[in-house]
């Protein structure tokens, strides 16, 4: 939910307290739609600017973060198990706050490292080994002949040690110390518990509801996307934050067809079931129309092919009627309605929500090898399919009886280079081009068979 | 001066005795180009970034994807692998009314959680295109969304299980590589970063992830041990799922019906979020000093799987369990419509942790070496290390993983190998047959030390120094001995000692981690080398077929001893994924 920052005075209603108010900070977080507020969690803030940075600062209950140190050594107190409340409130402390453990430790780390090896003289800047200095000869050979004893050793240890207090990051489990979140859990129950969806949105993991943190909301970035093949560039958008137009915009809808399917029905003299594309009929063929829109100024030659049998548990049979075909080009409607008359015969719209019949408009069937129908720039052939009778049964997947049809397609056509505008083309006007590619037709679902029979 | 000035110039440098200029950084020895980013293709938002964040982190786990920047604490973002990233698309009945209500498939036990999956270990029957596209959409999504960066040429540092099988390697790294064009990966193992973001150089990580739950010891950055066991979070959801169901059939249908057996069939109606869910924000484990319960009820579990009815055991739970635990009735969504609720006694909230993790009912023939609960897995883990290193690591056991935050696991996981510990000790025999012999061997010394005292006794009168510590030597064997003192060895301990911390060993303590991922951003904060490195070029032209079979390559960062990075030049190395 989005927050917004407001005044606090506006909101005084939350915090009728006039004393607290005067102290608070002109600034807090408000959701508009539950009336929540950071004045709940103890948060305000000093301006408006910059708020993730203020919110990094505080903690949930309005203190400030502190790496609030304790001076114990834990190395020592181990095996007796917490000795007393201090420590345990401090471990609880850092415990809470991940950040303060990783600084801790990174800065114990970086001292150490500092400490281990100074500059260290086994390593030339660049990193390899320097074997022409004493001092690293010397060096090599303790690594050999081992440190610790007979070598003298320079009171200064060499390797790295770990951490051994809590100030350097150690945190030990104490068996304790999860019975106080176990008491929460077991009085806020199920509410008082953030959820997987609200703990996945947190940077670090926090268990209860009252843990959570206002989170800042993604940013969205302009970026350019290029081909993975050629490094092409296909999306460029433009520099400027308030524009949200592109330099560069190749979007595959402009060049590859678009494919759509509706059922052919059959004749209404057969006297057959129509074709419900939510209940596909099991075991009998139902013939579709799949119509390929060509966006391209040039004339496509079109090769279309499935698998003979889907793909998946229950294999439905496919058989492309007219696999190969052309289509016009997507030249400008204007010239088709004042070309020659054959042309302007097939000039009706394809339209997708036309129910189509087989048999209807003079007894046209589906002929194997034929195009079902042609417009200025769009061809319609027939898909023919058989369904699997899928078995009712209670163990099937969700979705399993989805009839999806897996399709390559294949386009060739000859571009014309002029009207691209590419000049270094200047001998041959035309130039070949091909363009394959897989897709998927959503179809719809197979029906039951008890269904179908009855 | 001239002349002078002349005879240096012609003298040639020696060759045995180089200039001082070596030490100098030296132009022509390796070291990492610094890269010029051509501003045409960056991003914007690369000018607020200091060179040195020019590295990424990621980490695959078997269900999740992290990702973020080096220095942070934790990643900027994690990304789970759903049935959701494999949508059809227009498919929008999740947002349909009544989608909550709908009703459940039951699913074999087996395959219950694979859409969830990544990956698994077991790679048969694994579609490796699949998990490669899976990785592409799960950094596109972290790139593009939360990190907001262009990932041309980034350096990555990928943390991965130290267990990989090359086919998911292969496929992590040639995505990686052939997508994201970032011309360096750094390859990390988890168990190692987790001991380094303890703080610890030796440690005990018990990584409790979704599939297994893997034991690793670490001595010195090295990984020295490793055991594995199928106890983890998908079982333990498993049960969770078992548990809900079990309770939302009782309240659906009559107790007439409830005797029918369903638990045990190998199905679950329960779907794995709900469950998730419920894990996630319920579960939690019982203290072993609490009450007596704990066992009892755990040994009552297979007599529940018989009769399904834990509604009857429950009120046995309230009355031993009674208090400190308490049986405050918590109500959970009914994972088959979320607007009713059914009550759960708190306790029957520990029972899927305990009986998935843990095994208590089950005896040790019954199990199989895969299936070993974590408290012995530890102990045996412990036990198969070196003596020296075990008393290193048994104080510095870490425990990591998604199951990791179930609250009070760590303390009872550390109670229950304290207390083994205590009855056993460290010997590896164990069975009716050792526990005879043990006694046998103990009432024979007893009655040899009764003996031999009292020959002591009579001969001390008259026998010389000489015979009596012949005599001492027979009778104890020199390893029960006392150590001689050595007095200079002693001083040059101390000598050795004087500015060290004392290292803890010995008890059993468990030391908290942030986690995998942080002790990877904590590694490249500092700037400190891994050992496998690969070249984007080198993978893309000979794949993992043109690694360097190193043999003494480790995933130790390099820290304590700086290994020189002579080999890179020559080829690069798997080290322990090799």
């Amino acid at each position: 939910m989005p927050l917004s920052v407001v005044k606090s005075e506006g909101s005084s209603f939350i915090n009728p307290d006039p004393e607290e108010r005067a102290v608070s900070e002109p600034w807090i977080l408000s959701c508009g739609y539950c009336n929540w507020s950071t004045l709940d969690i103890g948060w305000r803030f000093e301006s408006n600017k910059n708020m993730h940075q203020q919110m990094a600062k505080l903690k949930v209950g309005g203190r400030p973060r502190s790496t609030r140190v304790m001076p114990t050594d834990f190395a020592k107190s181990v095996g007796s198990g917490p000795s007393s409340e201090t420590e345990s409130t401090s471990l609880s402390a850092l415990d809470n706050d991940p950040d303060a453990a990783f600084a801790a430790v990174r800065s114990f780390y970086s001292s150490q490292l500092s400490a281990s090896n100074p500059s260290d003289p086994l390593l030339t800047p660049s990193g390899g080994y320097n074997y022409s200095s004493p001092s690293s000869l010397a060096r090599i050979m303790s690594l050999y002949t081992g440190r610790s004893f007979g070598k003298k050793d320079t009171g200064k240890s060499t390797l790295m040690r770990e951490t051994a207090e809590i100030s350097e990051g150690l945190r030990i489990v104490y068996p304790a110390s999860d019975d106080e979140a176990v008491k929460k859990l077991r009085t806020e129950g199920w509410t008082g518990i953030a959820s997987v969806a609200q703990q996945a949105e947190q940077r670090h993991v926090s268990r209860f509801v009252d843990d959570l943190r206002p989170m800042g909301p993604l940013l969205r970035t302009k970026r350019s996307k290029r081909c993975r093949a050629c490094r092409h560039l296909l999306v460029r958008p433009e520099q400027k934050v308030q524009s949200t137009r592109f330099k560069i915009r190749l979007v595959a809808l402009n060049y590859i067809p678009t494919i759509s399917l509706k059922p052919l029905q059959p004749s209404p003299s057969a006297e057959l079931p129509l074709i419900d594309l939510k209940a596909l009929t099991p075991l009998r063929p139902s013939q579709f129309l799949v119509t390929l829109k060509n966006p391209l100024f040039d004339a496509v030659k079109v090769t279309l092919a499935t698998p003979v049998q889907t793909p998946g548990q229950y294999t439905h049979k496919v058989t492309v009627l007219c696999p190969e075909f052309d289509i016009g080009s997507n030249v400008d409607q204007w010239d088709e309605a004042l070309g020659d008359g054959k042309s302007r015969r097939s000039s009706k719209l394809f339209s997708i929500s036309k129910v189509e019949y087989a048999g209807g408009e003079g007894g046209r069937i589906a002929e194997a090898g034929k195009v079902w129908e042609k417009g200025r720039n769009w061809t319609s052939v027939v898909v023919e399919v058989a369904c699997a009778a899928i078995a009712e049964s209670e163990e099937l997947e969700d979705d399993i009886d989805v009839l999806e049809i897996p399709m390559f397609v294949r386009m060739e056509w000859e571009a014309d280079l002029e009207r691209e505008g590419k000049d270094e083309a200047k001998g041959e006007k035309k130039e070949k081009r091909e363009l394959a590619y897989w897709t998927v037709l959503g179809v719809g679902r197979v029906g039951k068979l008890e269904a179908a029979s009855s | 001066m001239a002349t002078a000035a002349g005879y240096f110039d012609r003298k040639p440098p020696s060759a045995t005795r180089p200039r001082l200029s070596h030490l100098q950084p030296d132009p022509s020895s390796p070291h990492t180009p610094q890269r010029t980013l051509s501003s045409a293709f960056n991003s914007p938002s690369l000018s607020y970034r200091t060179p040195e964040e020019e590295t990424i982190i990621f980490e695959f786990g078997n269900r999740h994807f992290s990702a973020g920047f080096p220095g942070e604490s934790a990643p900027r973002c994690r990304l789970g692998f759903g049935p959701e990233q494999s949508r059809r698309v227009g498919d929008y009945k999740r947002w349909m009314p009544g989608f909550g209500e709908r009703k459940r498939k039951r699913r074999r036990v087996d395959v219950w959680d694979n859409d969830h999956e990544l990956w698994r270990m077991d790679v048969r029957g694994l579609d490796m295109g699949l998990v490669g596209d899976k990785i592409e959409r799960a950094v596109r999504e972290a790139v593009t969304k939360h990190l907001l960066i262009d990932m041309k040429g980034k350096r990555l540092v990928v943390v991965l299980p130290s267990l990989m099988p090359h086919p998911l390697l292969n496929t992590v790294l040639g995505t990686l590589f052939a997508t994201f064009q970032s011309p360096r990966i750094t390859l990390l193992s988890s168990p190692i970063l987790n001991t380094v973001m303890a703080g610890l150089r030796s440690g005990l990580v018990i990584d409790i992830g979704w599939r297994e739950t893997v034991v690793t010891g670490i001595y010195e950055y090295r990984e020295v041990h490793e055991k594995r066991t199928t106890r983890a979070m998908r079982m333990v959801t498993l049960e969770m799922a078992m548990l809900l169901e079990r309770e939302q059939d009782k309240n659906a249908r009559k107790p007439a019906d409830a005797s029918k057996e369903e638990a045990d069939d190998g199905m679950v109606t329960v779907d794995l979020e709900q469950a998730e869910e419920v894990t996630t924000r319920m579960a939690w484990c019982r203290s072993r000093s609490g009450p007596v319960p704990a066992s009892s009820t755990s040994q009552d579990l297979p007599a529940q799987f018989g009769n399904i009815s834990i509604a009857e055991d429950e009120p046995k739970d309230s009355t031993s369990s009674s208090d400190l635990k308490g049986n405050t009735p918590i109500s959970i969504p009914l994972p088959s419509s979320p607007r009713l609720n059914i009550q759960l006694p708190f306790s029957a909230l520990a029972l899927p942790v305990e009986t998935a993790l843990l095994g208590n009912s089950l005896q040790r023939h019954q199990l199989d070496d895969h299936e070993q609960p974590l408290h012995k897995l530890i102990y045996q883990t412990l036990l198969s290390l070196p003596p020296d290193v075990r008393a290193v690591c048994m104080s510095r056991i870490i425990f990591t993983g998604g199951g990791s935050n179930i609250l009070g696991l760590k303390a009872r996981l550390l109670d229950e190998v304290a207390a083994i510990v205590e009855t056993r000790g460290w010997d590896p025999v164990e069975g009716k047959a050792a526990e005879e012999r043990r006694r046998r061997l103990r009432e024979v010394s007893g009655n040899r030390q009764a003996t031999k005292v009292k020959e002591v006794e009579t001969k001390t009168t008259n026998i010389s120094m000489d015979q009596k510590a012949l005599e001492g030597n027979i009778s104890s064997p020199a390893s029960l001995a006392p150590q001689l003192q050595d007095s200079i060895e002693e001083k040059i301990q101390r000598e050795k000692d004087k500015g060290r911390k004392p290292t803890v060993s010995g008890v059993i303590r468990g030391v908290e981690t942030l986690g995998a991922w942080a002790g990877a951003s904590l590694l490249v904060n500092l700037r400190i080398k891994g050992v496998v490195e690969i070249e984007r070029d080198a993978f893309l032209q000979h794949g993992l077929a043109g690694a360097r079979k190193d043999a003494e390559a480790s995933a130790a960062p390099q820290k304590a001893v700086p290994r020189p990075n002579i080999g890179w030049q020559t080829g690069w190395t798997l080290g322990p994924w090799a």
